[in-house]
């Protein structure tokens, strides 16, 4: 019975990819696809960027469509929704399949860093080699942090909240606001790149030149749940500044821990754990704290869209899933500036279009100011605002 | 030297949670030489089953803790029912592969329900602590401690002292010759499950009360402790799993407060390797003989 | 079509991982360092490829060298320990090299940044497949034939001396030290041969997703290899392949209970154990294949 496992898989998905081969302008749908974390670990994130994208679908859809060919069609996601279960292994045979049968012109995903890696890492890396086996296939990412991820291919896009192109703007204000600070502590979730990476690529360069010492820096467990020995070593060390780079509980654990020990550095920054479980976990222990982010739900508009994505999603949007809103929007204009023909001929074509436009973009109307493609790497520039969390609540930060 | 001393106050304290795991995890595989693989979550378990208590139903924690342990204890008795008993005689890796089944159901079970978020356990004392010589000595910690011990005691004695104890360790010296004796070796079995499986519940409890946030990631990380405390104190040896768990504890804490975190898993592991390499019946454990 | 063919391509290296884990059970003993020797192999051939810049055909021979060797001088000294202690002693060396791997940083400087591996960041950049043209169809065709060449190399060991001598060690070890089997060295060969199989699917690994990190190969991996061979047959070397490749397709063609996948990962897990202990592939069932091939010849009077 096994034996016929696997030649059976084989056939059935010959089977459903010859079915794809007709023109999808019949369809009235132009096709693109989402590798998603469904289920599993990781859930939390892909729950909002498959509700940003979903809320962003159902808007333009109702207002008419996207106008390819001088005609209307429509957004169509869910067939070509995928679940890779922060697989990278699936992530990658999942990008291939949007790719080669499905067919897409581009793709949403993959929502977990180190998925994205991978998934850029397969595509080509210079447009027009051909010694290049890479594919050929825009894709744009909105939930990735890790820094680099813009460069690594010409057709890897990223509409994510960029750190490295935001603190640098924001973190001296702060600074100079709190300070006078010389030393800095670092905590982050050593299990995951993000942390190092942000330390290395953007917090280090950045305190330097500030003149800001960095003291200490650990990566805490996933798992752990005692931080008295961590804190009690900051106490010892006493830096000005505590920055923590990892996943919301970290930051509650690190700060419940603090407030017990009575450690008050002057200024607490953090990254990577914009969310209400931060508040809602760590409490009065968090107050203070201070982050950069590139979504302010106060806006008019973010605000309306965050009302549409509660009722959709059951939980409040994050900026991930305000970025994953955003991105379809992106997606809908550079299709539209392109001369796209939409059928199932012309994808490697359209594709190649749909990537120059990507390029191209200059101030687009984001959620909370305008969005410019960078010059030089694939990712957006994005307004950024510095919040701090005052009374249980994420505020708009001013010197 | 107060710094140190505070570390290591800390960490014996803390680490009697892990003594509770280790002693739960020998009962079970001391006497009937059966590893629990589910026991993790069965940990996990004990502790998201004390905090809906807590946070829906407004149970007091005494209670809550009670009603997590019973639950446990039924869970355990269910996996040795289903996942072990029927196993007994087969080759050494089946209880390994079904336990590890176990835990994965378990796991997913709670996951469905509390999904893979951080929850917070409110106590009332999270931030209490008192003063005694000089050194810091969390409320929280003391609750623990006081509880570890209770039970260690209240262990001990029964193992030594009520005829149920004493089956029970007759039945780890020799299980055909105890059911000769009249033994009834199937429902020990299941009473010694249940009573290892109540100690891992409070063990979780205590571990989420210290540190007022859990998730379900709580199970794998306390199994790889586990494995580490027995190993060290002594395989089917409670006073080392006690021994172990405290002295676990401690290496952690003071490695985590002089050098960078990321040396602490180094040295918990490595410990263990020299461990099994010099001296592989732990500190307490039993003499083995090595070659089969 | 590129889909199915990396679909094959991730079948083909978690048989090779599970090959690794049943080359170590021939002798009776279980490791949980599998992962760790896949990942070793991993960085290995990856720092071949891009640090050294040499083949690839060079460079997945020289990580199984390497992994060969560290599982050698690891075997001789845990091999003398028990079961269950071993397998203890192999999950605390299988993080070790995970918190080394997390501190290792090797680069070169080229136009486009650092390559190679850099500690916690993991190490990016594999491109070696892309930059010689390699399709997807030429990778997976040679993760097959690399498979083929193991599944000869195993079907020989089944019916050597040597194949016998593991047999029996892992039957009986007390026995077979009695005959005169050298017992510790023959775990410890099974032991350095598990280690090389499994980095030569590391190095295959490490080439088809660019990057790795150091968390990928922790005890979760060994895990995954205990399984394979756990639900597929301990006792064979097609138990290893039919597990392998029974798990990693099945919640492909199953995307209905994608949602309950693991409740029914870990019934499965429980029954198959249940109500064949050995595995899928036991020995009843190798008993039955055998007969099957024998039918068309003379009665066999050699009952296995």
């Amino acid at each position: 019975m096994r034996k016929w496992i696997l030649p059976s898989a084989i056939v059935a998905m010959a089977l459903a990819s010859a079915g794809a081969a007709h023109a999808f302008m019949d369809e009235g749908t132009v096709r693109v696809g989402h590798i998603g974390i469904l289920t599993g670990p990781g859930v939390d994130y892909g729950t909002q960027v498959l509700n940003g994208l979903k809320v962003a679908q159902d808007e333009i859809n109702q207002a008419g469509g996207v106008t390819v060919a001088g005609k209307k069609v429509k957004f169509d996601l869910a067939p070509y929704v995928y679940d890779s279960a922060r697989n990278v292994a699936q992530a990658i045979a999942l990008t291939r399949k949007l790719a080669l049968s499905d067919k897409v012109l581009a793709v949403f995903g993959p929502v977990s860093s180190n998925e994205a890696v991978s998934v850029f890492g397969v595509l080509q890396r210079k447009l027009g080699d051909s010694v290049d086996t890479g594919l050929q296939l825009p894709i744009m990412n909105t939930s990735a942090m890790r820094d680099g991820l813009g460069e690594m291919s010409p057709w890897a896009f990223r509409n994510a909240t960029v750190e490295q192109f935001l603190l640098a703007e924001s973190l001296p204000k702060v600074i100079a606001a709190r300070g006078p600070i010389k030393t800095a502590s670092v905590v982050y979730l050593g299990s995951e790149d993000y942390g190092p990476a942000m330390l290395k690529s953007v917090y280090g360069p950045l305190l330097e030149k500030q003149g800001i010492q960095v003291v200490s820096a650990d990566g805490v467990h996933e798992g752990d749940r005692d931080y008295s020995a961590l804190i009690g070593k900051l106490m010892r060390l006493n830096p000005d500044m505590l920055i923590l780079l990892a996943r919301y509980d970290v930051g509650a654990k690190t700060m419940i821990e603090a407030k017990r020990q009575g450690f008050t550095p002057k200024l607490v920054w953090a990254s990577g754990m914009i969310s209400q479980e931060l508040i809602k976990t760590g409490r009065a222990a968090v107050e203070g704290m201070m982050m950069v982010s590139s979504y302010d739900a106060t806006v008019p508009r973010a605000a309306e869209v965050a009302k549409k994505f509660k009722v959709a999603a059951g939980v409040e949007m994050n900026e991930f899933g305000a970025n994953s809103y955003e991105a379809l929007y992106l997606l809908k204009a550079a299709i539209e500036s392109s001369d796209l023909r939409n059928t199932a001929e012309s994808v490697e074509e359209d594709r190649r279009k749909l990537q120059a436009a990507l390029r191209q973009i200059k101030g687009f109307p984001g959620l909370i100011g305008n969005i410019d493609m960078h010059p030089s790497v694939n990712d957006t520039i994005k307004q950024g605002l510095v919040v701090t969390i005052r009374n249980g609540q994420f505020d708009v930060w001013k010197p | 030297m107060s710094f140190l001393l505070q570390q290591i106050l800390n960490g014996a304290m803390y680490g009697c949670t892990y003594a509770l795991v280790g002693i739960g995890f020998n009962l079970v595989f001391g006497v009937m030489n059966m590893i629990n693989l589910a026991y993790g979550e069965v940990i996990m378990a004990g502790a998201f089953i004390a905090l809906a208590l807590v946070v829906f139903l407004d149970t007091p924690l005494l209670l809550a803790g009670l009603a997590a342990a019973a639950a446990c204890a039924v869970i355990g008795m269910i996996v040795e029912w289903t996942c072990l008993r029927p196993i007994r005689g087969a080759h050494y890796m089946a209880p390994l592969l079904t336990t590890i089944g176990a835990s994965i159901i378990l796991l997913e079970i709670f996951i469905k329900i509390f999904s893979t978020e951080e929850w917070l356990f409110p106590t009332a004392f999270e931030f209490s602590q008192i003063k005694v010589a000089g050194l810091t000595v969390r409320v929280p910690y003391l609750i623990i401690l006081g509880v570890s011990l209770t039970l260690m005691i209240a262990l001990h004695f029964w193992i030594t002292r009520t005829q149920n104890g004493r089956a029970v360790r007759a039945m780890a010296e020799n299980v055909d010759a105890a059911r000769l004796m009249g033994i009834n070796v199937d429902a020990l079995t299941s009473l010694t499950f249940a009573l290892a499986c109540a100690l891992g519940a409070i063990a979780g409890v205590l571990i989420a009360i210290s540190s007022s946030i859990v998730s379900t990631t709580l199970g794998s990380e306390m199994l790889l402790k586990g494995f580490v405390v027995i190993v060290l104190g002594g395989l089917g040896s409670i006073p080392g799993a006690a021994l172990g768990g405290v002295l676990l504890g401690i290496v952690e804490g003071v490695t985590v407060a002089y050098l960078p975190s990321l040396y602490r898993d180094f040295f918990s592991f490595g410990l263990l390797m020299i461990m099994l390499m010099a001296r592989p019946t732990g500190l307490m454990g039993k003499r083995i003989a090595e070659r089969a | 079509m590129d889909y199915a063919l990396t679909l094959l391509s991730t079948t083909g290296i978690n048989i090779i991982l599970a090959l690794s884990m049943y080359a170590v059970m021939s002798t009776g003993q279980l490791s949980l360092a599998q992962g760790a020797m896949f990942g070793i192999g991993a960085y290995a051939a990856a720092w071949c490829t891009t640090v050294a810049g040499l083949p690839l055909w060079f460079a997945l021979p020289v990580g199984s060298a390497i992994a060969a060797l560290v599982g050698a001088a690891l075997g001789a000294v845990l091999l003398r320990l028990k079961h269950f202690y071993f397998a203890i002693a192999t999950l605390a060396f299988g993080e070790l090299v995970r918190v080394f791997f997390l501190n290792f940083e090797w680069t070169v400087e080229t136009s486009s940044g650092p390559i190679g591996p850099r500690g916690q960041l993991g190490f990016q950049k594999i491109y070696y497949l892309a930059e010689h043209g390699w399709t997807v169809a030429q990778f997976t065709g040679l993760v097959w034939a690399i498979l083929a060449g193991l599944f000869a190399i195993f079907a020989l060991l089944d019916v050597s001396r040597m194949g016998s001598a593991f047999k029996m060690v892992r039957d009986d070890e007390v026995v077979a030290a009695a005959v005169g089997l050298n017992t510790t060295a023959i775990k410890v060969t099974a032991f350095s041969l598990g280690s090389a199989v499994a980095a030569l699917g590391g190095g295959l690994y490490a080439h088809f997703a660019t990057f790795l990190l150091p968390g990928y190969f922790g005890f979760a991996r060994s895990f995954e290899a205990l399984i394979y061979v756990a639900i597929g047959g301990i006792d064979t070397f097609l138990g290893a392949i039919v597990g392998a490749a029974f798990l990693t397709l099945i919640p492909e063609s199953a995307r209905i209970v994608q949602d309950y996948r693991m409740i029914v990962f870990g019934l499965l897990l429980i029954l198959v154990v249940l109500f064949r202990p050995r595995g899928v592939i036991d020995r009843g069932t190798l008993r039955w294949l055998r007969q099957l091939f024998r039918s068309r010849h003379a009665p066999d009077l050699a009952r296995l």
